[in-house]
């Protein structure tokens, strides 16, 4: 007989209050929130959502399996939500990409090597389709095993295993792409610099 | 079989997700290709990378907002957002309504007779009638009440709810938190026009464990405990 593991250990159960609620599990919440969007702004829209619904359910707290469906719930609202914005942003997407690559490239050569380190990696996985993004970033950020990440998800596990595998081998190609983007760059400032000074700051 | 890359092994090999055989041919493939090798220690390294990624800290004032979800006056007000059930009291945390002020509004203050109207209208529910046998005039008495500035936190509720009168109020509250309550914990949080989450926590619950493998699989009975008759038989023949 294997033994029990927490997850059918039914004991007679009170509800924590809402603020221990928010106050165990938001940081979490958010920090996930933060990877899968992004942004600040877009992290706290998902965490708010993921909370009015963790607010409904609360009565159906267990310990145990509740950081588990977190997980999920905040996974699947980015998926929803992404592909929603996906459908809305299908028309301007050619312009909206260039501008934004233009926007950041050509930034003069000390600024990109003062910003953040996180930056790249961040913008990295903000290019990768959500479906490849959320495997990778609970495997890689939060841990999960493939097992986990399969339940988050509601998917096979050689599912988690290919988007996973494909996910990073993007991510690989997008941080090479980015680090060529940003030698050009800076190429194109030292040249600038020699013909007019530091007239770019 | 080993003169093929690993392809997606990799990922899983790096991860640690290989079963123990997959495991071994998989180092004993990487010991001779040095390509997949390359792939490897690449893989390795941009998932330390993604590892070291800093946390990011939600705002305290995010964390405020989100404390005040359920709808309890306090924080910084309600802010951007509504309370998912409109109403206070969501899980019996807040004071019940009514309990830091007087009810039936003594212009005295607290002290007095003031308990005495809110144990009454709190346990008949019957209507404004009942309430307030002491206070001759609940709406004036109110009025006066409201300037009075020892109530604190259920200032703001009272605000919200002013269109009530003293008494009135409280025995309209007191049927606004049992209905909430009730639809909190006897229909789990989820009445049927809410949306639901999918899944919802308990679905999830169960297909975790399965997942996760923490429920033991049924064995077949016949598998270690034959029918009592069928090993004499087998033997006799």
């Amino acid at each position: 007989m294997p033994e029990t593991g927490p997850a059918v250990d039914f004991e007679p159960w009170e509800p924590p209050s809402w603020d221990e609620v928010v106050r165990d599990h938001s940081p979490r919440v958010y920090r996930l929130a933060y990877r899968l969007t992004g942004n600040k702004h877009d992290a706290e829209d998902l965490t708010q959502d993921v909370f009015i619904r963790v607010f409904r359910s609360l009565a159906n707290y267990t310990p145990g399996t509740f950081e588990g469906w977190l997980h999920r719930i905040t996974t699947n609202l980015f998926l929803d939500g992404a592909r929603r914005k996906a459908r809305i942003r299908f028309e301007g997407l050619a312009e909206n990409a260039d501008e934004r690559l233009e926007g950041r490239e050509p930034s003069p050569a000390q600024r990109y090597h003062d910003r953040h380190f996180d930056a790249d990696v961040q913008g990295a996985l903000d290019a990768l389709p959500a479906e490849f993004r959320a495997p990778v970033v609970l495997c890689d950020i939060e841990g999960l095993s493939y097992e986990e990440i399969a339940a988050t998800l509601g998917v096979k596990l050689g599912t988690v295993r290919s988007r996973i595998h494909r996910g990073r081998a993007q991510l690989r190609r997008a941080l090479e792409h980015r680090r060529s983007l940003a030698a050009q760059a800076e190429r194109e400032h030292e040249g600038a610099n020699a013909s007019n000074g530091e007239a770019q700051q | 079989m080993s003169s093929e890359h690993l392809g997606e092994r990799l990922s899983a090999l790096v991860d640690g997700e290989l079963g123990p055989a997959e495991h071994e041919s998989a180092l004993i493939h990487l010991a001779k290709c040095e390509a997949c090798r390359f792939e490897a220690d690449m893989t390795r390294r941009l998932k330390r990378r993604l590892h070291g990624l800093g946390e990011p800290e939600p705002d305290l004032d995010f964390m405020g907002r989100l404390s005040s979800l359920d709808g309890r006056p306090g924080g910084d007000g309600p802010g951007p957002f509504d309370p998912p059930f409109g109403g206070g009291g969501g899980f019996g945390s807040s004071p019940p309504l009514g309990s830091s002020r007087p009810i039936g509004g003594f212009p005295g203050g607290p002290g007095g007779l003031g308990g005495e109207p809110l144990a009454a209208s709190a346990q008949e529910t019957a209507g404004p009638a009942t309430a307030a046998p002491g206070a001759p005039n609940p709406g004036t008495a109110t009025q006066e009440d409201r300037g009075g500035s020892d109530r604190g936190g259920s200032e703001l509720l009272s605000q919200l709810l002013n269109p009530f009168a003293g008494s009135r109020y409280a025995v309209a509250g007191a049927a606004v938190v049992t209905a909430l309550l009730g639809t909190a914990f006897v229909a789990g949080g989820e009445a049927e026009d809410t949306p639901v989450v999918e899944p919802r926590l308990a679905d999830y619950a169960v297909e975790h464990a399965v997942t996760s493998r923490h429920i033991p699989v049924e064995t077949s009975p016949e598998g270690y405990e034959p029918p009592p008759g069928a090993g004499v038989e087998q033997a006799g023949r």
